[in-house]
């Protein structure tokens, strides 16, 4: 048996990666899917990026969701999705940023 | 979620790793059982709605005496396609005259003609901008209305499985939809991680040890179960997933369609559906809308007609469109393709002019099409029908034989901290400890074996009376729709009470196979109570050779035998041969009338004991 203080430890670390999947997973399937459906958007019509894009995230979603629990630490798994998603958020933002119109 | 990888499995065991997969486990095997419970309600509703038309039917048995709708033969030969058009323009001309007559202010009606399911004529309708929808059955041949009994019918399946609907006009749809579709992204990534992860994924194909009994046949079940359709369950989440994507992941939209005036939703719903955003008008529910003026339909089915040589005509909608115009747009019928929607052709009301058709072309949006009408199973005929309902209560036993492992894996362990403690208390010699009190499961295990109970015997036995409900309350019953709703949710709560009853004061097997044989004398009733109350029975239809209606009191009948066996195979007093061979002991050797004995009442708390043994 397990003591009980690390038990409650660990308990609040899986939490915590429960917290990063579902929450930082979502992040970072949306920011995915608005960074590439833009990107794609130059490319092809419309509504192909955007579908291409979505089906592709909810792809990045699940294996967002196992990085979460593989990830080494809980702080691992909370960068491992919010990074990538800040990162493709700010794509998706910089060409209003830049003052470039839709 | 049990498949999610674990660290511990990579790595050199380490005291920490080794709690971590401890708290791991502890966080899967909860949140995966409460979404076990709920995957399994939304998998067996959505199950049964593969069959929603047919549970339409034979719940509104006023609509028996309908002529069948049949398929004309040699429809490609001109001649017959003319003559199917005819027929076509003179039922749609029939019920639409008979609504302008009992609605002359009609703004939108969208008619939905009968075919091979629905041998009736179909009609919604508002006299409002952006409200609800009105809905008529009709008699395909005289436009007579057809009074039938208030009921949700297979409808209710049908929303419940994607919106958890507690009521014929419920309140809760969007919420409901956020509820299941994270029950469903749960799901895909337990399929995903456990893809991933199941080193043994082609082995399993090939194990099942039935003879083992207890814990191993329950793991080799759910093994077989879940690995077996596979690509079936992968294609029913992401295709769920997919079909909601504009509530759930509506991210790409935003940056996309997103313009000056904000993002433009509906030009992005137009473009998915391969329409023009125009023809798509965005009203309020109180917006003044012209009504509809008189319509000449003949000409429009024969030019829908020759233009898809002959292909079926599903529906026709008439409205206004964003400029005020009265258009009609004919849909296909969509068991004409496997992509979904079908398409349709849009007309001038008015001139009778051909403006477009409407239809999605791109890959990606052919794509989506092809995994839509995947889940909504549209395109199946009877046959292949069949075989998605059987995948899909393949998908219902394994998060079933899942749930039941849990229990089973817990008790295993209960019971060998029993033992231990039987064998001090005997060298000891103290007598004063009764077995079962000191081998009691745990409140949480015993919780779960209750909600088990409740979700696995009692959705079977709640959905058998809600069937005989339709029979059995009066036709004139105020709300009667939501009154049979009321004892399905009612019958519902009961199995709960009842499991809960049986985990918490006397544990045993009878909580299984009272509500299984509940259940099971519930379905195998429903074609006696449907013969005592309607004209719609066995006695008519089998000889008739109306196998819709007879077929699905056939497949109650079996229901009711399946469950009934299972609840003789639990019954209390009968152990499995795994189970006699891990408990040796005086009590267990004899088969006791009585409720199981002692040992086996704490070993198994409402856990179905049974192997999958011949009997």
């Amino acid at each position: 048996m397990k003591p009980v203080r690390a038990d409650g430890r660990y308990r609040l670390a899986v939490a915590s990666r429960a917290l990063a999947a579902i929450g930082g997973g979502y992040a970072l399937a949306a920011g995915w899917a608005a960074a590439f459906s833009l990107a794609l958007a130059q490319l092809m019509p419309r509504v192909e990026a955007v579908l291409i894009a979505t089906m592709l995230a909810w792809l990045a979603y699940a294996m967002a969701a196992g990085w979460a629990f593989y990830a080494r630490t809980a702080w691992g798994a909370w960068g491992g999705t919010l990074l990538p998603a800040l990162v493709l958020g700010a794509c998706a933002m910089a060409p209003q940023w830049m003052g470039i119109t839709p | 979620m049990s498949a999610t990888p674990s660290p511990a499995a990579h790595r050199p065991a380490s005291t920490q790793r080794e709690g971590f997969r401890q708290a791991m486990s502890w966080l899967h095997t909860w949140a995966g059982l409460i979404l076990g419970w709920l995957l399994f309600a939304i998998f067996l509703t959505g199950t049964l709605s593969f069959f929603r038309s047919e549970f339409n039917l034979w719940m509104r048995p006023e609509m028996h005496s309908l002529p069948s709708a049949t398929e004309t033969e040699g429809a490609a030969e001109p001649t017959a396609q003319a003559a199917q058009a005819a027929r076509t323009a003179q039922t749609v001309q029939k019920s639409v005259d008979a609504l302008v007559r009992r609605a002359p202010e009609v703004t939108q009606w969208i008619l939905h003609l009968p075919d091979e399911r629905d041998p009736a004529v179909n009609l919604l309708w508002r006299g409002t901008g952006n409200g609800r929808f009105e809905t008529l059955r009709m008699h395909p041949q005289t436009g007579e209305p057809i009074e039938a009994r208030q009921t949700m019918g297979g409808d209710f399946f049908y929303r419940f499985h994607f919106e958890l609907r507690t009521a014929q006009k419920g309140r809760w749809a969007i919420q409901g939809r956020w509820v299941v579709g994270v029950a469903t992204m749960l799901m895909f990534v337990a399929l995903i991680t456990g893809v991933i992860t199941h080193r043994r994924i082609f082995k399993d194909f090939f194990t099942f040890r039935p003879n083992k009994g207890g814990q191993r046949a329950w793991m080799d079940a759910h093994n077989v179960t879940g690995v077996l359709v596979l690509p079936f369950y992968l294609m029913i989440t992401f295709s769920g997933l997919m079909i909601f994507h504009t509530l759930y992941m509506p991210a790409g939209i935003a940056t996309a369609y997103k313009t000056e005036k904000g993002v433009d939703a509906n030009a992005y719903f137009a473009d998915l559906q391969g329409e023009k955003a125009e023809s798509r008008p965005r009203r309020g529910p109180g917006d003044p809308v012209e009504p509809l003026p008189a319509i000449a339909l003949q000409p429009l089915i024969e030019a829908a007609s020759t233009r898809w040589q002959g292909g079926r005509i599903g529906s026709l909608q008439a409205r206004r469109d964003a400029k005020g115009r009265a258009v009609v747009e004919i849909t296909r019928h969509d068991g004409d393709r496997l992509q979904y929607r079908p398409p349709r052709l849009l007309f001038d009301a008015t001139t009778g002019q051909w403006l477009d058709q409407a239809d999605a072309t791109g890959p990606a949006a052919r794509t989506y099409g092809v995994l839509y009408g995947l889940h909504l199973a549209r395109f199946a005929d009877a046959g292949m029908r069949w075989v998605l309902f059987g995948f899909g209560v393949l998908g219902s036993l394994m998060i079933a034989t899942g749930m039941v492992l849990w229990s089973v894996k817990r008790s295993a362990r209960s019971e060998a901290k029993a033992q231990a403690h039987a064998q001090t208390a005997a060298s000891r010699e103290i007598h004063a400890v009764p077995l079962a009190v000191a081998a009691r499961a745990p409140f949480g295990e015993r919780l779960v074996a209750a909600i088990n109970i409740a979700t696995l015997a009692g959705l079977p036995l709640a959905c058998g009376v809600y069937i005989a409900s339709n029979r059995l309350i009066p036709v004139g019953t105020a709300g009667r729709a939501d009154v049979e709703l009321a004892w399905f949710f009612g019958t519902w709560g009961l199995a709960l009470l009842w499991a809960l009853a049986c985990a918490l004061v006397r544990e045993g097997r009878a909580g299984w196979s009272v509500p299984l044989g509940a259940a099971g004398l519930v379905w195998a009733a429903l074609p006696g109570i449907n013969a005592l109350t309607t004209r719609t029975h066995l006695g008519v239809t089998l000889p008739a050779g109306e196998w819709t209606w007879a077929g699905m009191d056939l497949s109650f009948l079996a229901t009711g035998l399946l469950l009934g066996w299972l609840s003789w195979r639990l019954r209390p007093g009968r152990m499995s041969r795994g189970k006699v061979a891990a408990h040796p002991g005086p009590h267990t050797a004899s088969p006791a009338p009585r409720p199981a004995p002692p040992q086996a009442v704490a070993a198994l708390p409402g856990t179905p004991g049974v192997s999958t043994s011949g009997a």
